[in-house]
């Protein structure tokens, strides 16, 4: 059974050599990750990647490579009963209204409140 | 007690199945022959579904013909890869 997300080693046209800064929110969110397996044991890597494989292509294409491991990441903590999702989006909305902006969830962008 | 040592031939098997399964397609029954043993580590398939005291497998590093997998391919390339026990076969 092959992925969507399995492309390694196909024709791709040449490569485009970028080394990108991760930003703040992706190195956090990384971080958050690892504190809350060091703590739980629960959520390997693997069922990180199993949960942002099986999405469904078109978001997975849509969103960038930390993108794609926050929302895999906040579903398998809402799954566990770690951290409910009702949780992880009513604490995004208080930081983007803290910030004078609003989540608009249903496009996964933030906007001007 | 591995079941392959360095120098063993092997096919990477093309596992028709569902599930959490570390083979990349390009490789999918690809003939290479065993580099190295690498240790032993929790069955990603496990892993994969949150399941407790995943089973522990032997990881082997697998060295292919690069020519054998895209065409137009040095002769003298070849790729490593890292590969579970259980997703491997012999070839005699």
């Amino acid at each position: 059974m092959t992925g969507y997300h399995d492309i390694g080693g196909k024709a791709a046209g040449p490569m485009i050599k970028l080394d990108p800064q991760p930003a703040e929110w992706a190195m956090l969110s990384e971080a958050l990750r690892n504190a809350i397996q060091q703590k739980h044991r629960n959520i390997s890597l693997d069922e990180l990647r199993r949960t942002f494989e099986t999405m469904g292509e078109e978001l997975y294409n849509s969103l960038g490579f930390y993108e794609r491991r926050v929302a895999a990441f906040a579903r398998l903590l809402d799954e566990k009963g770690i951290v409910g999702l009702d949780e992880t989006l009513a604490r995004m909305d208080a930081i983007a209204a803290a910030r004078g902006q609003r989540v608009n969830h249903a496009a996964m962008n933030v906007e001007p409140a | 007690m591995p079941r392959f040592a360095a120098g063993d031939r092997v096919r990477i098997l093309d596992l028709p199945k569902t599930g959490h399964i570390r083979v990349p397609d390009y490789v999918r029954g690809a003939v290479g022959a065993i580099e190295r043993h690498c240790g032993t580590y929790a069955n990603p398939e496990e892993l994969a579904y949150g399941r407790p005291d995943p089973a522990r497998v032997d990881l082997y590093r697998v060295r292919i013909a690069q020519a054998a997998l895209w065409a137009g391919a040095p002769a003298s390339d070849e790729l490593d890869i890292e590969i579970y026990d259980h997703w491997l076969e012999p070839v005699a």
